[in-house]
């Protein structure tokens, strides 16, 4: 473990703790239709993120 | 530490709320899941090596685990009734589910042993760790949901 990236490291687990949080609590006010929108749209974004990510690599390796 | 207590507590809510409105809570799971990919995504991108094999290898398994779980909500979208206060499935139905289930957890595991992931440095590991622990929780959760339900 390098101790002086630590402190970023607990920051930056503290935000995902806060940013979780903050989306849970939307959750709790949302219906079932609206919460499988959310995981299907949530979905298609990621998969669009990650082809694009994985793509920017491999022109990189080019 | 604050964040695994803040994942049990949340956890802890969702297993007693699933007695109550077990389709609700399937769905909330989906999204759950559907969001650590997203934040998985961001680590990878950010706090991993660049081109790295480590944020490949990442990179694909969090799409695998993304695949399985549009494919859970599709298919567990069969079963809630329109109103949305049922869910019932076929016994078939609900093997299916809880075989894509299970090749979720499968991929997670398998990165997690992976070496090029574990050649990291562990505070680079550390988020990208800390992720992967909450989808293995969340996959848990809704496998204990799915064996729950009511089969026609």
């Amino acid at each position: 473990m390098n101790f002086a990236e630590l402190p970023a490291t607990i920051t930056g687990l503290i935000l995902l703790v806060m940013k979780e949080l903050l989306k849970e609590k939307q959750r709790s006010g949302m219906s079932i239709d609206e919460l499988v929108e959310s995981a299907l749209k949530q979905t298609t974004a990621n998969e669009d993120r990650i082809k694009e990510l994985l793509e920017a690599v491999q022109q990189d390796m080019r | 530490m604050i964040r695994q207590i803040a994942i049990l507590g949340l956890l802890l809510l969702t297993v007693a709320g699933s007695a109550c409105d077990k389709s609700k809570e399937f769905a909330k799971n989906a999204d759950r899941i559907a969001g650590y990919v997203a934040t998985g995504i961001d680590i990878a991108e950010k706090d991993l090596p660049s081109g790295s094999n480590a944020q490949i290898q990442t990179l694909t398994a969090l799409r695998a685990i993304n695949t399985i779980n549009g494919e859970i909500t599709a298919e567990a979208k069969k079963y809630i009734s329109a109103d949305g206060k049922k869910f019932e499935m076929t016994g078939a139905g609900k093997d299916k589910i809880l075989q894509i289930l299970g090749s979720g957890n499968t991929t997670i595991q398998a990165l997690l042993k992976n070496e090029e992931f574990l050649s990291l440095p562990a505070e680079k590991r550390a988020k990208i760790t800390s992720t992967i622990n909450d989808l293995t929780e969340t996959f848990t959760v809704m496998v204990e949901l799915v064996d729950a339900v009511k089969t026609k």
